[in-house]
């Protein structure tokens, strides 16, 4: 069960679990880590800021034989502050889709939330979201 | 008289541990709860049973926990554990903030090293005092003895701030929506420095009355000192009439999306003169988290500042004046001491012991005999004559400690104290013949000479 609140690792303040920002300093509660981990391989990879991925992190990070699906630069994850959220973002000239739980994303892209799958069209190089804390 | 608990006495299952201060209305000790853990404990020399007030301030101290228990304030405030009568005298216990520092004594702390503490924990203190008094007022308390001393920083290495921020002595703090136990009867306490307007001219404090006070604390905390930094008191209340702070500079750059200009205006309205131009502490949070939205100016605004400006230049000029004033007045009133001082004071015999009492006595015969820990301050040491009011509300501490007994100066204070006619800068140890006095060092004046000897 997920808890009622979070401490804001700043003041110290209890803030409700909703809230996206701490009530008394406004510091984003936004997860420190995002592990991404190939479905296909159950290799990982571990962000703590904004990266692109393309062909060549699927082919080597991930090892994945479905790489070829990629483009060159497929998408991007961004730490994106004034959302307070991970967001995957595809990025221009990829020939297949983007997809966020089997939904192709727009331009804007979708926030990242723990235990959601990011895909190359709907069923290639699906990759698990995981959040860590710390 | 209140009876003074020993250490290990046993209080209606608490275990007195030790006696941690005397003020002017109860005596404060750490003791053990039956489960042994630490609590802070406090034995009320006032209100007496006798007083009309004394049951409905009983009621008012279990509703204030209520109200604190119930709402979001609760993480701001120290907890209150309970209260009960014994002895005929009303008791009250609350959390013990252990490995914690009053916000005075960060400020001690920083005059010395200002680096000590960042720009970055001090905005957050900032936000984490206001966002807490904005949750005080939610709960139709207004605190009204808002000082330095009264907000507390639990060590927290876990945390950016560093520290755990808890605002304390609330027992005479009262509600928004019903008048005080104590109303009729006795007037709000207040901290020379740190008083409203309202305090200072007998209005009853409201919200209003506190952010004027978050005011004088965010000055010190994120600009540059304490706005009015006065001697003597009498000079706040012109001042504040005439809304003579300078503007803020602040130390550092606000985090954004917070301004700089915003928070500086709206801190420097902390300090209007009049109560409804002074914004909410919800505003005042608002602006230290950049969420603050300005209302838009009159017209009428830009001539009203010049207006203001003009009125700050003559009221400083006038200050300079009196301050010259004063100073004359301060070497008339030594002038007199001494020549009313007895021509041989008792000289002090090698080796002679003061305890278990000891006596303090002023060049006039005045004296005042003490056995336990007292807090000397301007009300305490009025009874030795008209230079008390040089004092503040905690000039100097007079303790024991096994057959010893010492004397220790109190931070912020504008007045010295003097031993032996020489600065005391910490805890000495005191012997017969001592004197103890209030004065400047730099100038070598003092008043209230007290001639230390035993019972």
């Amino acid at each position: 069960m997920a808890p009622a609140t979070w401490t804001c690792p700043q003041d110290g303040t209890e803030n409700p679990a909703a809230e996206r920002r701490c009530l008394v300093c406004r510091h984003p509660n936004l997860p420190r880590v995002v592990v991404l981990r190939a479905a296909a391989t159950g290799k990982e990879a571990v962000l703590t800021e904004s990266v692109k991925f393309g062909r060549a992190v699927f082919a080597h990070r991930f090892a994945d034989p479905d790489a070829v699906f990629a483009a060159e630069l497929q998408f991007e994850i961004v730490r994106d502050e004034a959302r307070v959220a991970w967001v995957v973002r595809p990025l221009p000239g990829a020939v297949n889709p983007t997809c966020y739980n089997g939904t192709p994303i727009g331009p804007a892209g979708v926030e990242l939330a723990d235990g959601g799958v990011i895909s190359v069209s709907r069923s290639k190089l699906r990759l698990q979201v995981r959040f860590k804390k710390n | 008289m209140v009876r003074i608990y020993d250490p290990k006495e046993r209080v209606q299952g608490y275990t007195i541990d030790e006696l941690i201060t005397t003020g002017n209305n109860s005596v404060a000790y750490s003791a053990r709860s039956a489960t042994g853990e630490k609590v802070f404990f406090k034995l009320y020399q006032s209100p007496s049973v006798r007083v009309p007030w004394y049951k409905p301030f009983v009621q008012h101290q279990a509703e204030l926990k209520k109200r604190i228990e119930a709402g979001p304030c609760r993480q701001f405030c120290y907890k209150f554990l309970g209260g009960f009568e014994h002895e005929r005298k009303f008791h009250q216990v609350f959390e013990f903030l252990d490995r914690s520092h009053s916000l005075a004594q960060i400020f001690d702390k920083i005059r010395v090293r200002p680096s000590a503490v960042s720009w970055e924990q001090r905005e957050l203190m900032a936000k984490v005092l206001v966002a807490g008094i904005n949750q005080i007022h939610g709960a139709r308390i207004v605190h009204a003895d808002l000082k330095p001393d009264n907000v507390m920083l639990i060590e927290d290495s876990s945390i950016g701030m560093k520290y755990r921020l808890k605002i304390i002595d609330m027992d005479f703090s009262f509600f928004t929506d019903k008048k005080a136990p104590w109303d009729g009867h006795e007037g709000y306490f207040g901290t020379p420095g740190y008083m409203s307007p309202e305090h200072m001219t007998n209005v009853v404090p409201s919200p209003a009355s506190d952010v004027f006070t978050l005011g004088i604390m965010l000055y010190q905390l994120l600009a540059q000192g304490h706005p009015y930094p006065y001697d003597e008191a009498e000079k706040y209340l012109p001042a504040y009439r005439a809304h003579a702070a300078a503007p803020p500079k602040l130390l550092g750059v606000p985090k954004a999306p917070a301004r700089g200009d915003v928070i500086g205006d709206v801190l420097h309205r902390c300090l209007h003169p009049d109560p409804t131009q002074r914004p909410t502490a919800a505003d005042l949070h608002k602006a230290l988290t950049g969420d603050y939205v300005p209302p838009p100016e009159d017209p009428g605004a830009a001539s009203r500042r010049a207006e203001e400006e003009r009125t700050r230049a003559e009221e400083a000029e006038r200050r300079k004046k009196e301050d010259v004033e004063r100073s004359r007045e301060v070497i008339r009133l030594a002038d007199d001491m001494k020549k009313r001082a007895e021509p041989d004071p008792p000289k002090p015999k090698d080796g002679e012991k003061l305890a278990p009492r000891l006596v303090l006595t002023a060049a006039d015969g005045t004296s005042q005999s003490i056995g336990a820990r007292v807090v000397f301050g301007r009300v305490v040491l009025a009874k030795f004559g008209d230079a008390a009011r040089y004092a503040t509300n905690e000039q100097f501490v007079i303790d024991r400690t096994g057959d010893e007994w010492f004397v220790e100066p109190c931070p912020n204070t504008p007045n010295d104290t003097m031993l032996n006619g020489a600065l005391l800068v910490s805890r000495s140890k005191l012997a017969a013949g001592d004197t103890v006095s209030i004065g400047k060092a730099a100038s070598k004046k003092t008043v209230l000479e007290l001639t230390v000897r035993a019972e």
